[in-house]
């Protein structure tokens, strides 16, 4: 079933045309990754989608409602959002952050296994009592994945929901890379829909079942990697050579770029 | 008035009071005074003599020394140096920022407070508290200085001693225009409070009152209250005196300070530097002291003509 | 889980130390009321006075309304993501008492002793318009904090100014009674001012407290917060609409004392917790025990006179305000 559809999407933020003319579905259970240089307008398109903003033309159906027919409050059940790193405005530790997932009116009494579950599934246990501020980058986005967790897992509607992940691997090593994308994927599984915004083409490859491909504000490719994830979509789009060749393993394209 | 009641000590009391008139020359009759006179007299049982007095006011502790009965005031506030004996005794604060426990610490049988005392909440805390609290208006003419000096004699049944001292005030005040002197002087009355703009004393307030008392005219005649100091109003004004007091001269930064206020140096006050400065309690406070601060300003006044 | 036992022992000591501070607040003063006379309930109609009809109030107005200051003033922080977002140097205290101040002078029969209640809804009034400006000017700028001390600076100039030109229209009374605003001091305490901020008061606080996940919630920004599910337009509206009924609450009550919204709730930070389900309900109990020991000074020091409070809470906060700024410089950005 498609979760979200959008038709026509524009935006602009005075008079700099930000969006035009976008069209997209995603559906239960798929994993999209939404690719493009830098200000081509992936995070407007996932704050637009996940309804922060509101597009300038076009219509966002979410479970087939328009995206706006919905109070901020249902909305927050449906879906989560893993912001760009976080700064926090006072000192706070982790497992409270984690805990903000959590409606704040709520007559559910098992606050603690759902932090401590979430928190596991990030590998963050040993970090429940420390000070934001004083963890990594790479930290710092684990713990705010375990607070999406457990405001996902905390709606009845676990799991028909969207997760929208801006850029997580940023600050990430190359395990918590593949561990964070693996858990998304896992999501997936039980029929989640994720978008998520990636730089690295060879993640992207690996875990997406639809790439979008974003050009300054426009939607150029959609399909799956091996159909997108050409070198002269590469070379138009950012204008570097690259070679693709398949994965021996999963058959799945895996690009390098020449320096 | 008419007294139906007529009792041998309720009509001596009158005969004295009718002498007394007389040889002041003023036919004041007080009800206060004869209802007091009256209570003291009767010396009713249980009733006690206040020992404990809190004085809110300069002017009304001067006149509780003035009349011989310092000795029962056990606190007062700031604003009550004079004499020696009173600047001695605790403080409760400044009149207008008192503060009820303070003063019922001092475990006070009487307060006496000006109509300036304050904030209303402590005044309304203490008249509730079950103590006497008396309050008398500030005067500012001789009539009501004798009127106070008369409540608080009742109060205290100290009738014979406010008398006496009423009746010095007015010999005194009868002696000052026999000292002769420049009448035709216009005297004004500059008032620096901390940083603020100095201000001038125009019509009914105290300084005129003192001012016209020696015997000269207030040269600000033409508005109510006191208004900033201008150099227009200064010409306007035209002093042959500049007035002040001790704490404002020294605030203004001595005669050279009143000097170099604008348009100062324009009057006939500035040309001659004829500046007064006397201590405020003594000019403005009318209390018992009122006709000496008078003829003080007076022999200043001739001593500058 | 979280070292529950804990922070219940943080809860008891803070809790203990309110009702020591309360205790010794009640027995020191400048009518001496030893509190062994006072169990032996040997005292006289005076003693019993002193202690019900002034100091008790007293104690309890003071209490109050520290509780409602460094609650406001953390409830502010909170939602302007920033430790200096004071109601006294933003401007909402000046706000409510300017609101207080033309109220005196326009209606000069409303000093008495109910009309704490009208002086109250006036200040809430001022004090609710002054953050709503206050908010449209720094709400959505970048450089939010100096727009917010820059607002309050102007706020508190003109608020000066008005006041300055009330003492020219107004006559002898309602000059006294307005000085006495501008100073702040508890002195005023009668039974219905206590009785007219905690009805006000306590509600305020518990509403504030109740919001406090959605201010845990808008630290991570207002983004973040939209998509946890927070309406963060509307939580504006109610922190600011409450927290001007706190502060107006305690204006039109005991005057502008400074300092508690600001020193309060970033000691109980540096100490114990920038969680607001833990910072408001501690920043009501140790503003009021701040207040009440600032206030005990005040009547004790220079007995039997008393000090305006303002100059103790004034003292404490100043220097902890530099203090605070040049911290500020290195931490916050």
């Amino acid at each position: 079933m498609i979760r979200i559809k959008a038709t026509n999407i524009a935006y602009q933020v005075k008079e700099r045309r930000i969006l035009t003319d976008i069209n997209l579905e995603l559906s239960e259970g798929e994993f999209t990754v939404l690719i493009g240089p830098n200000g081509s307008g992936k995070s407007s398109l996932l704050k637009i989608l996940a309804g922060l903003e509101a597009p300038e033309k076009g219509e966002i159906l979410f479970n087939n409602m328009p995206l706006k027919s919905y109070s901020t409050q249902q909305l927050s059940a449906l879906r989560g959002v893993l912001s760009q790193s976080i700064h926090l405005g006072f000192p706070m530790r982790n497992q409270e952050i984690v805990k903000l997932g959590m409606p704040t009116r709520t007559r559910q009494n098992n606050h603690d296994e759902l932090i401590t579950s979430a928190l596991a599934m990030t590998g963050s246990e040993h970090l429940a009592d420390a000070n934001y501020d004083h963890c990594s980058g790479g930290e710092k986005t684990r713990i705010q994945m375990s607070r999406i967790l457990v405001q996902l897992w905390s709606s009845e509607h676990f799991p028909r929901q969207v997760l929208f992940l801006d850029e997580p691997t940023a600050a990430l090593d190359l395990k918590f890379q593949l561990e964070v994308l693996r858990l998304c994927k896992a999501l997936c599984d039980q029929g989640m829909t994720v978008f998520c915004i990636l730089h690295d083409l060879q993640l992207a490859a690996h875990f997406a079942d639809q790439i979008l491909v974003m050009h300054k504000g426009t939607l150029i490719e959609q399909g799956t990697p091996s159909t997108v994830l050409k070198e002269d979509m590469i070379a138009s789009i950012y204008g570097v050579n690259s070679h693709t060749f398949v994965h021996p393993a999963n058959q799945k394209p895996m690009i390098v770029a020449s320096p | 008035m008419s007294v139906k009641e007529s009792s041998p000590s309720r009509f001596s009391a009158m005969l004295k009071l009718l002498a007394r008139c007389v040889l002041s020359g003023i036919l004041l009759a007080t009800p206060v005074w004869l209802h007091a006179q009256a209570n003291c007299a009767d010396d009713a049982p249980g009733r006690q003599e206040y020992q404990r007095i809190v004085s809110v006011g300069g002017a009304i502790t001067e006149t509780l020394y003035a009349l011989r009965q310092g000795h029962r005031v056990v606190a007062t506030d700031t604003t009550s140096y004079f004499p020696e004996a009173a600047k001695k005794t605790p403080k409760v604060g400044y009149q207008r920022t008192l503060s009820t426990e303070g003063i019922l610490s001092t475990r006070p049988d009487l307060i006496v407070a000006s109509d300036q005392a304050g904030p209303p909440a402590v005044i309304r805390q203490l008249k509730a508290s079950g103590l006497t609290f008396r309050t008398l208006p500030t005067a500012s003419v001789l009539a009501q200085v004798i009127d106070n000096i008369r409540a608080l004699s009742a109060l205290l049944c100290a009738v014979q001693a406010g008398e006496d001292l009423v009746m010095a005030l007015q010999n005194e005040r009868n002696r000052l225009p026999e000292m002769g002197g420049p009448s035709s002087q216009k005297v004004l009355f500059i008032m620096q409070h901390g940083s603020g703009a100095p201000m001038v004393a125009g019509a009914a307030t105290s300084a005129a009152s003192i001012i016209r008392l020696s015997g000269a005219m207030n040269a600000a005649e033409q508005f109510e209250g006191y208004k900033p100091l201008t150099p227009e109003a200064l010409l306007a004004a035209q002093p042959d005196v500049i007035l002040t007091t001790n704490m404002g001269l020294e605030q203004a930064g001595g005669l050279e300070g009143i000097l170099a206020l604008p348009g100062v140096g324009l009057t006939r006050a500035g040309k001659q530097k004829a500046i007064i400065s006397m201590d405020s309690l003594l000019l403005l406070g009318f209390g018992p002291r009122t006709i000496e601060a008078a003829t003080a300003l007076h022999q200043h006044l001739k001593a500058s003509g | 889980m979280f070292q529950q036992t804990q922070a219940l022992m943080a809860w008891a000591v803070i809790l203990a130390v309110t009702a020591g501070v309360l205790i010794l607040s009640l027995s020191s003063g400048a009518y001496l009321l030893s509190w062994e006379y006072l169990i032996s309930f040997s005292f006289s109609e005076l003693d019993r006075q002193v202690l019900w009809e002034i100091r008790l109030p007293r104690v309890l107005l003071a209490g109050t309304v520290g509780a409602l200051l460094a609650v406001s003033g953390a409830a502010l922080q909170g939602l302007f993501r920033n430790p200096l977002a004071d109601p006294g140097l933003i401007g909402i205290s000046s706000g409510a008492a300017l609101a207080v101040a033309i109220t005196l002078v326009a209606l000069p029969g409303i000093a008495g002793e109910w009309g704490v209640y009208g002086l109250s809804l006036a200040a809430f009034l001022g004090g609710s318009l002054t953050a709503s400006i206050i908010f449209s000017l720094a709400g959505r700028s970048h450089d939010q904090i100096i727009h917010l001390i820059l607002a309050g600076v102007a706020i508190n100039a003109v608020v000066g100014a008005a006041v300055g030109f009330l003492t020219y229209l107004s006559d002898d009374q309602q000059l006294r009674a307005l000085t006495f605003w501008s100073m702040g001091s508890f002195g005023g305490a009668l039974w219905p001012a206590v009785v007219v901020t905690m009805s006000a008061g306590v509600p305020a606080i518990l509403l504030l407290v109740f919001k406090a996940q959605d201010l845990n919630r808008l630290l991570l920004g207002e983004q973040d917060a939209i998509y946890l599910g927070t309406d963060v337009v509307r939580l504006k509206q109610i922190i600011i609409v409450l927290t001007s009924l706190a502060v107006g609450v305690a204006v039109a009550v005991s005057g502008i004392i400074g300092f508690i919204g600001l020193v309060v709730p970033h000691l109980i930070r540096l100490l114990w917790s920038a969680n607001h389900q833990t910072l408001l309900p501690a920043c009501a109990l140790f503003g009021a025990i701040l207040a009440m020991l600032a206030d005990t000074l005040a009547r004790t020091l220079v007995a039997p006179a008393e000090m305006p409070v303002g100059i103790i809470t004034s003292l404490i906060g100043g220097p902890f305000f530099l203090w605070l700024l040049s911290r500020s410089r290195q931490t916050f950005k």
